[in-house]
């Protein structure tokens, strides 16, 4: 599945950054000798089993554990109502009334969706708790069950908490600009009806799992588990436990994949941790899929109302304005930060200015919803691919010539956003081309006439997108101005060890990105020692290495925040060696250079003193120490990202430090007669700033895309009326597959950042293209045929079927309206 | 997910497996274990006790004698890709057992335990159905043999009675101047969940003209579905666009009451029978050409 990558070097090559060189984590990996969450044994283990609500919505009348309790094996039982006594509800980010949600581990009285853990079993073997889940009788009172966004905001609908008043979790009007002032400069506006991003999940390979012991020593709770943000959860699970934070030890290894879905864990993590402490037994515990599937993090569904875009003649789009519905799932969790985290890419890569959102996030009888891929963003970036398209579509103008004549130019960059959001770089235009260019553009052109007739038809599409990294967690304040949190960063360790090894540790948690290569390549290239010498200690371990607030490995910032750290330490460390060298040998430190693992004057290379000599001086040999030095050879470094909290009246500031882009083209060719999508071609171009290595970079878009395509063409998490959900299990979720990903086409280009510490971008999110594009190239069939707007996000056959087949007679949720004013 | 706690049986002949299917209490046979073992891991039914037949060497032959395949219930998908005398004699039946999931799955999962699972997506019973093969079942009465008409019943249903195995499934050889195809409408990418399959069989006459021909569509109904009205008038014609579009003009959906669910609509799948049926008879039609262009 390989394909061209047409780098075009613009900053200067260092000896190891830059370099593909093979992935440290590799071998490990490959031979099956990585260490996951699962892999854990810990003496005298047990065993936990979730029973989990059949039903989407319902009271919970009685739970009877008692024969549960007597089953072989069962060591305890663990119910609501014994939680309610444990537990403080965790905290909720929105303020009240949405904050008045009681979130606990395990269902109290209610249960809100299908799949929520209503009792926890702890058992000797995992077997045992499982058929001892068989023996609880709990007797339900079944409620009425909302499930779609819109259905929430009725004044009929059932209230998942009652004491919210509502099913609001979060509402605000977001105005930039005038819209209003836009329409009436406008020569056309052009109204859509509703469109709708559709519910999907990243699937993770590795389900949730931990193991989790509590030592009645000390207070402290120890997770070995693969959650990838655990202050995140520490946040959340300290208050709810009545304990200090610093008694939760968090230990993660590798990952098997993750792409923000294990954020949210510690609902699970506390389940174990209660049943820890209870038994004082290590407690064991792996979802299987269809728990994942069921009960693990979905990503956010959102409808957009109402849309109405003011535009001149000539393609030139003046603004925006549409009401937002986000349907978060039973318990926002993570939520509702996604409320915020879209106007990161306000207007996305065009140069509108007038933008007016009112957003409302709802709870509904769905699984909860967490950080997915290209997270919240990536909805309202489909929504703005959509507007392209479809105005293109209703004013018969060119796709790629309205994208160009609305994209933000590469002169203009930095670029200030609508609402203070500063683009660092980029080249839209040049990305589309290339894009165009490897999918043999007019080649399909041409091609796409000749087939009409056929019972073929052939859509081009282009998806351009930005993959925003870097968080400024000011952000959150714009929900909540009570939250104490801004700015973002990481902190990293540079040391040289006893006998002069390398020694780098980061409180990130990789699944799958390569933070050891990357992080050895930029210290190789500041110490003067090949990455083969540099042993990185990945994963985060809050008693034993560095670690921030903001740790972890979430939304695509690891080569800006963690590598900005391990350049900062190492800078730090260099310093420190060429001090001391220059010490030993009388010498200025100015004039020391760091060659092959060792120190030298510059020019001279016999004077070279290896680390291991250096490492002596300081560890086993001190009283030898230079005199008037006081070096440690240990170095710590926490970059801080330049931000500044962000302005919550007029919900305005600087949300993201880095703006990846991504611009994608398809060709799909549609059968007329099924609605059967192939993709023909596929290409990504990205412009991730300076890369660290590029084939990690390109395998992230090759992943992302792979994801995308699978959600615009075969992912979808559907749920009937009463809240069943009806894709719980792989037979019914069909995950993408590699048969069903085509050869991807890849081409970067290098715009380096002006803000990140080394030039690049945070990216590995890749910001939806692939549904954008599919869409688009949909919607470039229905130009052919129906005319229909492709409105949904998820298009499998039968729908492309019935859009092929939309009457002209029928409703198609758009209308053009001439502006004579 | 786990397995409920169960009894396991391996007996060591067919006639041992019959005898421990009609003594002991509530036992099912396991093939390959790739549809049963999920079926017992959602604890929504099934048995107390496994017999498990994947070791029977008796099951897992491929014979070819007086013109007929017989194939052991037994044999997997891996062995019929692989079969010298199925891609001989009939190798439409490898190139479906290819098409099936990965190949863990083609390594366990049989040909037997796919006919008597009989899920309407199974890729096995419509191209059993339209090269018209018998069914060898083995009870404690003895030996009988039905067709795949009769074999296939309802969903999830197969004329097997309880107690009785299914041990053999024989299929003729193909002939010259005949034509096999398998056309499925997958809703999860690549042979993922094949919501609709058009199968199809033809056999031409010297003079090209259609002399025989079995069209099935599942996916529509409770069983795999001949469609006889098409296949008559298919009879004597040489199959071109005229001949096919006059043909399906006979195909009548408005008795049946198709699957309605996540995965497709009964409307949409209504509408895809004949599409793919049809499809699956232009295929089966251009390789029994073949035979002439030689
Ligand atoms: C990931 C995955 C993907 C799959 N995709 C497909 C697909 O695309 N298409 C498809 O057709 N199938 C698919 N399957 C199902 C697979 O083909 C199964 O192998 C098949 O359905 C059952 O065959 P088995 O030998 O595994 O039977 P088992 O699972 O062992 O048995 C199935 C049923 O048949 C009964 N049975 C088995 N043998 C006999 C016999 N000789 N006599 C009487 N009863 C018997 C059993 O008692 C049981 O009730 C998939 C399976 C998996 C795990």
């Amino acid at each position: 599945m390989s394909g061209t990558t047409v780098t075009t070097q613009q900053t200067a090559r260092t000896q190891w950054s830059g370099q593909s060189i093979p992935r440290k984590e590799d071998e490990r990996l490959v031979k099956g000798q990585g260490r996951f969450a699962d892999d854990i044994r810990r003496h005298n283990e047990a065993y936990v089993y979730l029973l989990r609500s059949p039903y989407g919505h319902a009271r919970i009348r009685r739970v009877d554990v008692r024969a549960a309790q007597e089953a072989p094996g069962v060591i305890m039982t663990l119910t609501g109502d014994e939680v309610r006594e444990i537990q403080k509800p965790f905290m909720e980010i929105a303020p009240p009334p949405g904050g008045y949600i009681e979130d606990y581990c395990l269902a109290v009285d209610k249960v809100r969706f299908m799949g929520e853990p209503v009792v926890a079993i702890l058992a000797e073997t995992a077997e045992q708790a499982r058929d001892a889940a068989d023996l609880v009788d709990i007797e339900y009172e079944p409620l009425d069950a909302v499930v779609t966004g819109e259905d929430a905001l009725k004044d009929t609908a059932p209230l998942l908490h009652g004491k919210v008043g509502s099913n609001v979790v979060w509402h605000g009007l977001y105005d930039w600009g005038s819209v209003e002032e836009a329409k009436r400069q406008a020569d056309k506006i052009v109204k859509i009806d509703r469109l709708h991003f559709h519910r999907f999940t990243s699937t993770p390979i590795e389900c949730n799992a931990a193991v989790v012991e509590y030592y009645p020593g000390s207070g402290e709770y120890t997770f070995w588990c693969n959650n990838t943000m655990p202050q995140f959860a520490a946040m959340f699970m300290g208050p709810a436990l009545g304990i200090p934070t610093d008694r939760l030890h968090f230990v993660t290894q590798d990952i098997g994949g993750s792409f923000g879905n294990k954020i949210t864990t510690y609902v699970y993590l506390t389940i174990c941790a209660i049943l820890a402490k209870k038994s004082g037994r290590p407690v064991h515990w792996t979802e299987y899929r269809t728990d994942h599937i069921l009960g693990g993090s979905h990503g956010n569904e959102r409808t957009f109302l109402d849309i109405e875009v003011p535009v001149l003649n000539d393609g030139t789009i003046l603004g925006l304005s549409a009401r937002a519905i986000d349907d978060c799932g039973a318990y926002p969790r993570y939520e509702p930060l996604g409320s915020v985290i879209w106007s990161q890419v306000v207007p996305g890569v065009y140069r509108f200015r007038n933008v007016r959102i009112d957003y409302t996030q709802v709870v509904t009888n769905k699984c909860p919803v967490g950080p997915n891929r290209g997270y919240s963003r990536l909805q309202h970036m489909w929504m703005l691919e959509r507007v392209i398209d479809i105005v293109a579509h209703e004013l018969n103008l060119d796709p790629v010539e309205i994208r160009k004549k609305n994209y933000i130019k590469p002169d203009e960059m930095p670029y200030e956003t609508p609402n203070g959001c500063v683009y660092d770089s980029g080249d839209y235009p040049r990305c589309l081309d290339m894009a165009l260019k490897l999918i043999n553009y007019d080649y399909w052109r041409q091609r796409q006439a000749e087939v009409r007739g056929t019972g073929k038809l052939i859509g081009i599409g282009i998806g351009s997108t930005l993959d925003s990294g870097t968080n400024n967690f000011g952000q959150a304040r714009i929900i909540n101005p009570e939250l104490p949190f801004s700015g973002n960063g990481e902190v990293a360790n540079v040391k040289l060890d006893l006998y002069g090894e390398v020694v780098v540790t980061i409180g990130t948690t990789p699944q799958g990105q390569g933070h050891e290569t990357t992080a050895a390549q930029v210290v190789s290239d500041i110490l003067g020692v090949s990455p083969d010498r540099v042993r990185v200690l990945i994963g985060h371990d809050n008693a034993r290495n560095v670690y921030t607030g903001f740790s972890g490995t979430y939304a695509s910032q690891f080569a800006v925040t963690g590598l900005g750290a391990v350049q900062g330490a190492a800078q730090k460390l260099k310093r420190e060696i060429q001090q001391l060298a220059a010490g030993m040998m009388g010498s200025d430190p100015e004039e020391i250079e760091l060659v092959d693992g060792t120190a030298r004057v510059v020019g001279r290379p016999d004077t070279a003193i290896p680390f291991i000599g250096l490492a002596n001086v300081v560890f086993a040999n001190n009283a030898t120490m230079p005199e008037g030095l006081d070096v440690s050879l240990n170095c710590t470094y926490t970059y801080r990202p330049p931000f500044k909290v962000p302005d919550v009246e007029r919900k305005f500031g600087n949300l993201t430090l880095t703006y990846a882009t991504q611009i994608h083209a398809c060709v799909v060719e549609v059968d007329e007669a099924t609605g059967e999508t192939k993709i023909l071609d596929y290409a990504a171009v990205d412009d991730s700033g300076r890369l660290i290595h590029p084939q990690i970079v390109e395998g992230q878009v090759h992943g992302a895309a792979g994801l995308g395509i699978g959600a615009a063409l075969y992912e979808t998490l559907e749920y009937d009326a009463e809240g069943q959900m009806l894709t719980p299990n792989f037979y019914a979720y069909k995950a993408v597959t590699a048969l069903d990903v085509p050869m991807i086409k890849t081409a970067a280009i290098e715009s380096p950042s002006p803000f990140s510490p080394n030039g690049a971008k945070g990216m590995g999110e890749g910001g939806g293209a692939p549904l954008h594009a599919i869409c688009s190239a949909l919607q470039d069939v229905m130009r052919q045929t129906s005319r229909a707007i492709v409105h949904d996000s998820f298009n499998p056959s039968e729908r492309v079927y019935r859009l092929l087949r939309q009457q002209p007679s029928a409703r198609r949720g758009v209308e053009v309206i001439s502006n004579r004013s | 997910m786990l397995l409920p706690e169960l009894e396991y049986v391996r007996p060591s002949s067919v006639t041992e497996a019959v005898g421990l299917l009609n003594s002991l209490p509530d036992a099912g046979l396991l093939a390959g274990g790739q549809s049963l073992i999920n079926v017992l891991k959602m604890r929504i039914g099934g048995y107390r006790t496994l017999i498990d037949i994947s070791g029977l060497a008796e099951l897992a032959v491929i014979d070819h004698a007086q013109g007929h395949l017989r194939i052991g219930a037994g044999v997997t998908y891996d062995q019929l890709i692989h079969s010298a005398a199925v891609s001989l004699y009939r190798p439409i039946l490898s190139e479906v057992a290819a098409r099936i999931a990965d190949q863990q799955v083609r390594n366990r999962g049989t040909i037997g335990g796919n006919c008597c699972y009989n899920d309407p997506t199974c890729h096995f019973p419509p191209i059993l159905s339209a090269v018209g093969a018998s069914f060898e079942i083995l009870g404690t009465e003895g030996r009988r043999t039905v067709s795949a008409d009769e074999f296939f019943v309802s969903y999830y249903q197969t004329a097997l009675n309880p107690g009785e195995m299914l041990v053999a499934i024989e299929v003729p050889e193909a002939r010259p101047r005949s034509g096999d195809a398998f056309v499925p409408l997958s809703v999860g990418g690549t042979d993922v969940l094949n919501v609709v399959t058009g199968a199809a069989s033809v056999l031409l006459a010297e003079d090209g003209s259609i002399r025989d021909a079995r069209i099935v569509v599942s996916g529509v109904a409770e069983r795999p579905l001949r469609i006889a009205a098409v296949e008559q008038a298919l009879l004597g014609t040489r199959g071109d666009g005229d001949a096919l579009d006059a043909a399906f003009r006979l195909w009548d959906g408005n008795q049946l009451t198709p699957p309605d669910d996540v995965h497709a609509s009964g409307e949409y799948r209504l509408a895809m029978a004949p599409v793919f049926a049809r499809r699956a008879v232009e295929e089966a039609l251009v390789k029994a050409r073949r035979d002439f262009d030689e």
